[in-house]
This record gives structure tokens, sequence and C-alpha cells, in this order.
């Protein structure tokens, strides 16, 4: 594994390889790359946008349609501040600055908006995952994973 | 007929379908219950000793457990099984007559006794829990020959051996079931007729996966039918119509979405064409189908209003992005409890399962999500923790 941490031009190039109807741009040592996803064929299609400045974590919002809260105003699980999305578990590995983004990011995004929708349509969030203290409904394998992990 | 849908989307749509059949399959324990009870009144009108026994009795299953289109009750009714028993009576007799010697022969049992109930062309046995047996007697139809059989038709409000009370119905739920079958493209050639014996077994409960799509599309028409008419039953088109009008009108599709759309349009177009939809038995050609509809027009009214309307849901549900809007429109259609059950089988089947194995693989350019490597070029998903906060 390769751990020397990725330059935004080395990012920019595998999102341009992997995700080339991506519009991925680096200007002012920010790298901004805005696509579409629609992760099975029965989903929507969203537009999101992943930001990076530097090494740093990437910034991932979803542009359009606009994510909704539960049906009766429950929090979007697996978010920070209910604008950007928790993809990954920091310090734990699972991302690195030597990751691609491409690789990475975009893959769990697209997971991230299935499991979004399925928590719509089911009421729970059967993505598994992390989260401190938001008692949202989990499912159990869910819960298994959570406690695991803490 | 052409198909207005585009095939891709179709897909996990079809297996979503599917999921939704398998939660309407009996369950396990009702399948059983069911069977055994079947196989012991079967066994009491048949055994040594029976005096039914003389007339050789025929004891079949027929309707939905037979053709393998059963599906849960809704809400409150009931499950049944519906089971033919045939007894060769040489010189004929009155209607009222063989309906009377089953009849005597169930409430020789004191189990039976209590449970016994007159219907018009059954004697119903009414279970303690959920599940009824309807046990049509039956005698051959010499006139139509074959499998046809002769079924008591009676008035309620005459005693049985009322000399008025003397209608026989004609039907050949036999023929017709094979008739039924053969129009199925069968998936797995794993449906090898049963035997005749003198009690039919109850066909096993096919795995929704090696049910044909006909079978399947009629289980999800029927399952329509029940929440449609959930609040006015008694117009309720019968299982049979259903039935016969898939058969005839299927086109031998492989997935369900597309064969039931076939279906419905076909009956939409004979409907908006003003054709007064009129059905007999394929395999018994002066067997009327449409009795319900012909004395109640009201019923046909309706058929024609809903049966129109589900179309144009279904049209609408195969341009529905979004899994949870599907999940709503679906559920507008079968039931909540079903959909939501199969949203979550879909779930685990295609995504949780592959993501913990770490198989789960994503197609660059669209971000469309695979259970494994199925094209060259497409990315494995790394394993991730979803992460959070409470602001």
């Amino acid at each position: 594994m390769r751990q020397r941490r990725l330059g935004l031009g080395e990012q920019l190039a595998y999102l341009r390889v992997w995700w080339p109807e991506f519009r991925s741009t680096m200007q002012n040592g920010l790298l901004v790359a805005t696509g579409q996803l629609q992760p099975t064929e029965i989903s929507a299609t969203y537009t999101i946008r992943v930001s990076q400045r530097g090494g740093k974590s990437p910034d991932v919002k979803v542009v359009q349609p606009a994510l909704r809260p539960g049906k009766d105003g429950e929090r979007i699980p697996h978010m920070y501040a209910q604008e950007r999305l928790c993809l990954f578990l920091p310090g734990s590995g699972e991302w690195k600055p030597a990751d691609p983004i491409a690789l990475t990011i975009v893959p769990w995004v697209s997971l991230w908006l299935y499991f979004y929708e399925v928590w719509h349509a089911t009421g729970e969030w059967l993505g598994g995952g992390v989260h401190p203290d938001i008692p949202v409904r989990i499912s159990r394998a869910d819960d298994e994973r959570h406690y695991r992990r803490k | 007929m052409m198909m207005s849908t585009t095939a891709s989307s179709n897909h996990t749509l079809d297996a979503l379908l599917e999921l939704v059949c398998i939660d309407l399959q009996l369950t396990e324990t009702q399948d059983m219950q069911s069977r055994s009870h079947y196989g012991a009144v079967a066994n009491w009108l048949s055994q040594e000793g029976s005096p039914l026994r003389e007339y050789s009795p025929h004891i079949f299953p027929q309707g939905s457990q037979r053709l393998g289109t059963t599906t849960k009750p809704v809400g409150q009714s009931e499950f049944d099984l519906d089971a033919v028993c045939k007894l060769l009576i040489s010189g004929g007799c009155h209607p009222g007559e063989l309906y009377q010697l089953i009849w005597d022969r169930l409430f020789d049992n004191e189990v039976y006794r209590p449970m016994m109930k007159r219907m018009p062309r059954c004697i119903r046995l009414e279970y303690a829990g959920d599940f009824h047996l309807d046990i049509a007697p039956a005698v051959p139809d010499g006139n139509h020959g074959g499998n046809c059989i002769l079924v008591p038709d009676l008035n309620a409000n005459l005693s049985l051996l009322h000399p008025q009370n003397n209608s026989w119905k004609s039907t050949n739920p036999l023929d017709h079931a094979d008739w039924f079958e053969d129009q199925c493209v069968p998936v797995l050639l794993v449906n090898e007729r049963y035997a005749s014996a003198k009690v039919d077994p109850v066909p096993d409960k096919e795995a929704v996966h090696a049910k044909p799509a006909l079978k399947r599309s009629v289980q999800l028409f029927k399952r329509w039918r029940d929440v449609e008419y959930a609040d006015r039953p008694s117009l309720a088109p019968p299982s049979i119509i259903l039935t016969t009008l898939s058969g005839h009108f299927y086109e031998r599709q492989q997935r369900c979405t597309h064969a039931l759309q076939s279906i419905l349009e076909a009956i939409v177009q004979m409907i908006e064409s003003n054709q007064r939809i009129r059905l007999t038995n394929p395999a018994h050609p002066s067997e009327n189908l449409c009795e319900k509809w012909d004395t109640n027009p009201e019923s046909y009214r309706d058929f024609t209003n809903s049966v129109t309307a589900f179309l144009d849901r279904w049209n609408r549900l195969q341009k529905t992005q979004g899994i949870q809007e599907i999940k709503e429109e679906l559920s507008e259609i079968f039931g909540e409890s079903p959909v939501r059950s199969a949203v979550r089988k879909l779930v685990n089947q295609q995504v949780v399962g592959s993501r913990e194995r770490g198989s789960l693989h994503v197609r660059p350019r669209s971000g469309l999500i695979l259970p494994a490597s199925a094209s060259a070029g497409s990315l494995r998903i790394p394993g991730n923790t979803f992460h959070g906060d409470s602001n």
C-alpha cells in the first residue's frame, strides 16, 4: 500500500480516468469534482460534489435532489451537521491521504445514497456504521457492528 | 404487445416483485396446517369402513393450492383450501342426496361435526384460527365426459332433499389446472405432474424463484384484488376469473413485470373496445366462469374501472425512480407489509451480504452498485464504516 499522500493533481487524474463524466477541476489548491451517481436501476440520480484541500479529508455534499429528513422529521443518519456525508471512520485507516478519492470516496457515496434511499423506504439504516450519539433506528446487524466498534 | 418500458429498470423491480411474492406465500406453518387438515379429511372420507368407499371416492385439491397461486390472506380474512370429493354413483343421483352422503360421513366424526357449515356448492369445515377447508361433493359429468364433474348447486333456503333443490353445476377443475400449467413457461424442468391417486396430495409448494412468471403474476394480481377490494369484498372479482384471464393473455415472458403488464393491457384493451368480458373454462367450454359478473353487473363495472386504474399505476411504477418512491407505489398496490419486507430482503440479498464478503463493486460512470464484479472495469468498493455526529 502506498503511504505517500497523493497530490491534488494525482487525485484529479484518478477522477478523470474512473469518473470521466464528472466535472473535476483544481483551482487555488482546491480540488472539486461534481458528477452524477445512480446507485441502482430503480434509484434516483443524484448530483454530488466532492472537494478536497491539500491532503485533508474530502468534503462530500449532495447537490441535488436535496436530501430529505425522515417522514417524522428524523435526522438523516451518517452526516456531519446534516450537510456533509460521513463515509468512513476517521483515524481508522479506512481512508488515508494516500488513497485515491476516485476509488474510495466516490464508490462510498454511491453506497451511502443507496442506504439513504433504503432508509427512507424502510425507516432503517441498513448500511451499518458508527454513530456517536444519535438515537437512529438501527438494524440488528448495525447494532452489533456499532457495539463491536465501540 | 409492445413494452413501453426500458428493459434495464425491470431487473431490480422484478427482483423486488419476486420477493413480494415470497412474502405472499403461505407461511410454513399455514402450509403444513392446510396439508395436514386436508390429509386427515381425505383419509376420513376414503378410509376402510367409510360408507363412501363403495363409490370409489377420488379426493383432490382444486383452486389456488393446485395451481400454485395461493396468497396469504389480507387482514382478518382466512386462508383456505378447496377440495373435491368425487364419487362414482351408478344410475345417477339427486344433488341433495350426494351432498347428504358426504355430509353424513363428516358428521360421524366428532371432530368435524361442530366445524361443519352448509354452503351452496360445498361443505365447509371451519377450523379454529384462520383456516377453512371447502369440500365440494361431485359425481362424473357423463354428458361432458373427460374430467368434467357435476357439483351440487343448492339453495340454502330449501332442505337438502327438497325435490326442487335439484340443480347441478358442471365444472372441470382438473383440466383447468392442466390448461393453466400448460400456459406457464417452466423456469426449471421440475414441474413433474403428480401421478393420479385416490387421494391426490396438495402439490408441493414451489419455491418462488422456480415459479413461472405466470404464477407469480397471478399471485400479484390476486393480491392487488385483495388490497383493492378490502373495503368492498362483495364486488371483488373471483380468483378463477383473474387466473383464467391471466392464462389467456400471458405471452410467455420471463419477467413478471412484463407478464403482468401484457395481461393488464389486454384486459383493458377489451374493456376499451366495449367488449363485455366473457370467460368459459378453457377445458370445459360450456362452463361460464363469469357468473358473478352476470348476476351482479355492478361488480363487473367496478372491475373495469379498478383494473384500468391498476394498469395506469403499473405503467407509472415502471417510470418511477427512487427506492422509496417505488416502495410507496408498490405499497399502494400490494399493501405496506409485504413490500417493506421485500425491500429489506432485496438489500440483504444484493448488497449487505456482498459487502460483508468484500465483493461489492461499483460501475464507474454511473455509480451503479453491483453485488460482484459483473463487468470488466468495475471497481471493488473497499470496506468502510459510516460515521456521523449529533449536530
